[in-house]
């Protein structure tokens, strides 16, 4: 034993819990057959047992190297509470490429890579498995010194909700009184905030051709960002869709830094084209994300994504809470989908408009690109996709026809909005872009007059023009 | 070996800096540093150790082989210098006052980059120093991704 440190033979992995989150990197010393010293920091560093922990190995680096020589190895931990170092005297036992170990270490080394677009080349290679020899705390220096301590500790992170099952059945109990889909996605989110202390949130859903997320509804936020979509696989909620499973990044700040300058490196090496930056809605300093997939009769409907400034702001308990209150989201959309494709109309034409359109109204330009159904709003952009289709066919039957009600059945009908035969979104489209059009102040608005109908309200003399494809 | 400036520019200052060493029976031994002095130019350097972590300067006494990896903390590019260390010597007065700047501006640049406040950081600041004069013979590139640990031209 050396001065400064202190030998604990009862000291055990999981006295060491905070040195594993991530927040201050590892750094572990290997040395090849000839003496020659190597030192690095590790992007991972996973408890596997009592008497185990395994090193990620993306890019079987020089620490392999030397290991595959000679297997011992040093690791310097610190907890991220306290500041306390921890030195972890290490012998290698062996390396895994599947099972528990390298699977909870490859999702957090996916997670990292989906933050910069770089799922496709970034990967864990193996999980390296070490027995842990001698554990030894560094006492810090103020002690060395008999000094008083330095500085406030923060406090240890703590989980965001602490929800209690009474909590938890106040939330179901709002969903269960929702009428229809708008309701409920304002008051999930509206209740995740209230209820369970989730103050910034987003649901997010998955499109028809089951490659990307579009948002529908998000709490807490400046801009609402409805219509805002990710692909799958990109950034936090994609993976959390791609992989249908719970992704939790506690340290986003440090993971943000250790993904970007892993994307650097592999942009200089031209194994990912540089200037492709994957837009995540949310915060612009978020510490915390956790996103869960949102999941009905076995099948991906969406993902709720929740956020937080601070670091570590989520925990076990926060991850199982989200789960729930995504399934119930989920199961509750899937009953509105299928109530609202079973429920026959009851075949009365929509009648035509009785109000003058007010000649003195302003003029507004609706512009439809063909290409990707976008509409814009004389500049602005609006939406696109499906959601711009539909619009798109609304404001040419308000216009030419003179109508202003519509039913779900004949939008669903109708060739030029091109949705999927089978097992279609129009309701949560619809929705969509409703809320597009509250949030932009439109002078095209969206009321709900009954299950499967609604009417179009129009502030303004139409303009319609269909921008050349190019 | 003799540093580049652009690489002596990634183990000054507020780089926050990470050592290795290995026993006369082949055990590594991880540690940090607390500072260096460098010339552009030259080969030999001189860097801040923990006088107390006995087992390092023991490893550094028997085999003299050491590693050093200095990184940014705001972008996480890093260099690895390999070499020998010629001698472990009392630090001089203007030794003292580079690792006091060493602290001062790494742990500021993890509370402005990570949030962890500088009082926090202190805590691991050693009591006693001593200074090596380290001998380059090598440079790596340690910077996170698939090229870390491509081997660096040396020279200036």
């Amino acid at each position: 034993m050396t001065e400064g440190t202190h030998s604990e033979p009862e000291l055990r992995l999981r006295d060491l819990q905070m040195c594993f989150e991530g927040l201050v990197p590892a750094v572990v010393a290997t040395a090849d057959a000839d003496g020659q010293p190597n030192v690095t920091y590790l992007s991972r560093v996973q408890i596997v047992d009592e008497e185990r922990v395994a090193l990620s190995n993306q890019f079987f680096s020089k620490t392999a190297r030397n290991i595959a020589e000679n297997p011992r190895a040093e690791v310097l931990l610190i907890d991220e509470n306290t500041y306390d170092q921890f030195r972890l005297a290490l012998r290698y036992e062996r390396t895994e490429r599947h099972g528990r170990v390298f699977e909870a270490l490859r999702r957090d080394v996916d997670a990292i890579a989906a933050l910069e677009g770089m799922q496709d080349v970034f990967k864990l290679r193996a999980a390296d498995v070490y027995r842990v020899v001698q554990i030894e705390r560094v006492l810090a220096a103020v002690h060395r010194r008999g000094e008083a301590d330095v500085g406030a500790l923060p406090e240890a992170p703590k989980g965001t909700s602490g929800a209690s099952a009474t909590e938890i059945a106040e939330l179901s109990g709002r969903l269960g009184r929702c009428g229809d889909l708008d309701t409920l996605v304002s008051a999930a989110l509206t209740g995740l905030a209230e209820v369970l202390g989730f103050e910034y949130s987003l649901l997010m859903l998955l499109d028809e051709a089951h490659d990307r997320l579009y948002t529908i509804g998000s709490h807490g936020y400046a801009a609402e960002g409805v219509g805002s979509e990710v692909e799958l696989g990109a950034g936090v909620v994609g993976m959390a869709a791609q992989q249908c499973q719970p992704v939790r990044v506690g340290r986003l700040l440090q993971a943000r830094k250790y993904s970007r300058s892993v994307r650097l490196s592999f942009e200089a090496g031209g194994q990912v084209a540089p200037g492709v930056e994957i837009p995540t809605p949310g915060l612009e300093r978020a510490g915390s994300q956790l996103a869960v997939p949102a999941m009905a009769l076995g099948r991906l409907v969406g993902v709720l994504m929740v956020e937080s400034e601070r670091p570590a702001a989520f925990d076990d308990a926060d991850e199982a809470v989200l789960n729930v209150v995504a399934s119930m989201i989920a199961s509750a959309i899937e009953v509105d989908i299928a109530r609202e494709r079973s429920e026959a109309d009851d075949g009365s034409s929509p009648m035509p408009s009785k109000d003058p359109r007010g000649a003195a109204q302003p003029t507004t330009q609706v512009r439809f690109f063909e290409v990707d159904g976008s509409v814009f709003l004389g500049t602005e952009y609006l939406i696109k996709g499906v959601a711009g289709r539909i619009l798109w066919s609304l404001v040419n039957a308000y216009v030419r026809e003179d109508r202003e009600e519509f039913t779900n059945r004949e939008i669903r009908l109708d060739p030029t909005v091109d949705l999927p035969e089978f097992r279609d979104n129009l309701e949560s489209r619809l929705i969509l872009l409703k809320r597009r059009l509250d949030e932009r102040e439109a002078p095209i608005r969206i009321v709900k007059t009954g299950r499967g109908r609604l009417r179009l309200e129009v502030q303004a003399r139409l303009q319609l023009d269909v921008a050349p494809a190019r | 070996m003799q540093l580049r400036p652009e690489h002596v520019s990634l183990l000054v200052d507020d780089r926050a800096l990470i050592v290795g060493t290995v026993s006369a029976e082949g055990v590594p031994r991880a540690t940090r540093g607390w500072g260096t002095t460098i010339v552009p130019g030259e080969s030999e350097f001189r860097l801040l150790l923990d006088a107390d972590d006995e087992t390092t300067l023991e490893n550094l006494r028997a085999t003299g082989a050491i590693a050093v990896t200095g990184a940014c903390v705001r972008t996480l590019r890093s260099v690895q210098v390999k070499g020998r260390v010629r001698s472990i010597e009392t630090p001089t007065a203007l030794d003292l006052a580079m690792a006091d700047r060493h602290a001062a501006m790494m742990f500021l640049a993890i509370e402005e980059t990570d949030g962890t406040p500088c009082e926090i950081g202190h805590r691991l600041v050693p009591a006693d120093f001593v200074v090596c004069l380290v001998d380059a013979h090598v440079l790596f590139d340690q910077t996170p991704g698939p090229a870390a640990g491509a081997h660096v031209e040396a020279g200036v």
